[in-house]
């Protein structure tokens, strides 16, 4: 895409995604998280919240790490430096964006 | 709709998604059915709540929706009461250390020990508290709702932090050496200083958290405090009272919050997770 005087190109299109946006945004604000939390506070289901972190995984962006606590089997996430850099870039994009619609 | 598409329910998803639900709503309609004029009139009206909304929306993303996300993991730590009881039984330890205090004859050897104690107590109380805590956590809370590792605040919160508190407990003991060596009559103050300190901090964890029962346990605190500052008791003996009763007030409140908290959330069931 071209540069044009809208930053939109520049949005990072795999945390646009509204469920995924949730997830960053959660993982961003704690160290780490477990599945049942995210599935809590995003109100998604098993199955749309394990394809949104596998997709999140693939980019990088977060790290899962299977794990156990006693016989109950836990999902830990968190988000990856690289993770906490592009959500970090993706508000600053909208914060320009926002601007330029004024 | 999106919410219905990915599975995210409207309520519980943060406001600022509502502007990939309006340009989904405007996309929605089949394009059979509309009219030349009804696609000109939904571009115009898709155009102007994207410009309209994503201004509104984006703003609240920014400044209210992270900050609301972020509050909503301090709150987690607070809502199953978990922390309350911790607190709670560290408040009624220290009130029986006073009360031992206030009890042993002046110059005793319990009075000493029970002196030079309270710092000791008062930080591995501290260490205790958030021991217990976690280890309730593990079994109560996070098999049902969940586990969070909070991030551990950058190096300058943490310092600017502990000057805050160093800072404030040395003004609090500079004061309360002033009261004590001048006019030790003034001892009877303490309660009603300690409620007021109390009642503020409880305030604070009140607003962080959005629980309004630690709010009622601040109102409480402040009256025990200068209720007892009043009572004309035995030097020393209303503060240990002041401490039991903050103490018992914390347990309880933390005791009602856990009930209501694993009312709400029942264990899931084995291999949901």
């Amino acid at each position: 895409m071209t540069p044009g005087p809208w930053p939109i190109g520049e949005i990072d299109r795999l945390i646009h995604e509204p469920a995924r946006l949730v997830i960053v945004t959660i993982l961003n604000a704690v160290e780490s998280a477990d599945f049942l939390y995210l599935q809590r506070e995003t109100g998604l289901t098993k199955g749309n919240l394990s394809a949104h972190l596998a997709k999140l995984q693939e980019g990088g962006y977060i790290a899962i790490e299977k794990t156990y606590k006693g016989r109950i089997p836990l999902t830990i996430c968190r988000l990856t430096d690289q993770g906490r850099e592009a959500f970090r870039r993706y508000r600053q994009h909208w914060q320009t964006f926002v601007k330029r619609t004024r | 709709m999106i919410w219905a598409v990915e599975g995210l329910s409207p309520e519980r998803a943060p406001s600022f998604l509502g502007v990939f639900y309006a340009q989904d709503e405007a996309i929605a309609a089949p394009s059979s059915k509309r009219t030349p004029l009804k696609k000109s009139l939904d571009i115009i009206v898709f155009c102007s709540r994207l410009v309209c909304m994503t201004d509104h929306n984006l703003e609240t993303m920014n400044k209210t929706d992270v900050e609301r996300i972020e509050r909503r993991t301090v709150q987690y730590w607070f809502e199953d009461g978990v922390a309350e009881i911790a607190f709670g039984i560290f408040v009624l330890i220290l009130g029986l250390f006073f009360l031992g205090s206030a009890l042993s004859p002046e110059k005793s050897t319990a009075r000493f020990i029970f002196d030079i104690g309270l710092m000791p107590v008062i930080l591995a109380g501290g260490w205790a508290v958030n021991r217990l805590a976690r280890s309730m956590k593990r079994k109560l809370t996070y098999p049902r709702t969940g586990y969070v590792a909070y991030k551990r605040p950058e190096k300058r919160k943490r310092i600017k932090k502990a000057l805050l508190a160093g800072g404030s407990a040395g003004l609090v003991a500079a004061l309360a050496a002033v009261f004590f060596v001048s006019k030790p009559a003034r001892l009877d103050a303490m309660p009603a200083f300690s409620g007021l300190a109390y009642a503020l901090a409880l305030v604070f964890v009140s607003l962080r958290a959005g629980l309004s029962r630690i709010a009622v346990v601040a109102v409480l605190t402040a009256a025990a405090g200068v209720g007892l500052a009043f009572a004309g008791w035995a030097k020393g003996l209303e503060l240990a009272a002041f401490y039991g009763i903050v103490g018992l007030l914390l347990v309880l409140s933390g005791f009602i919050g856990l009930r209501s908290y694993l009312r709400r959330n029942p264990l899931p069931e084995e291999g949901s997770r």
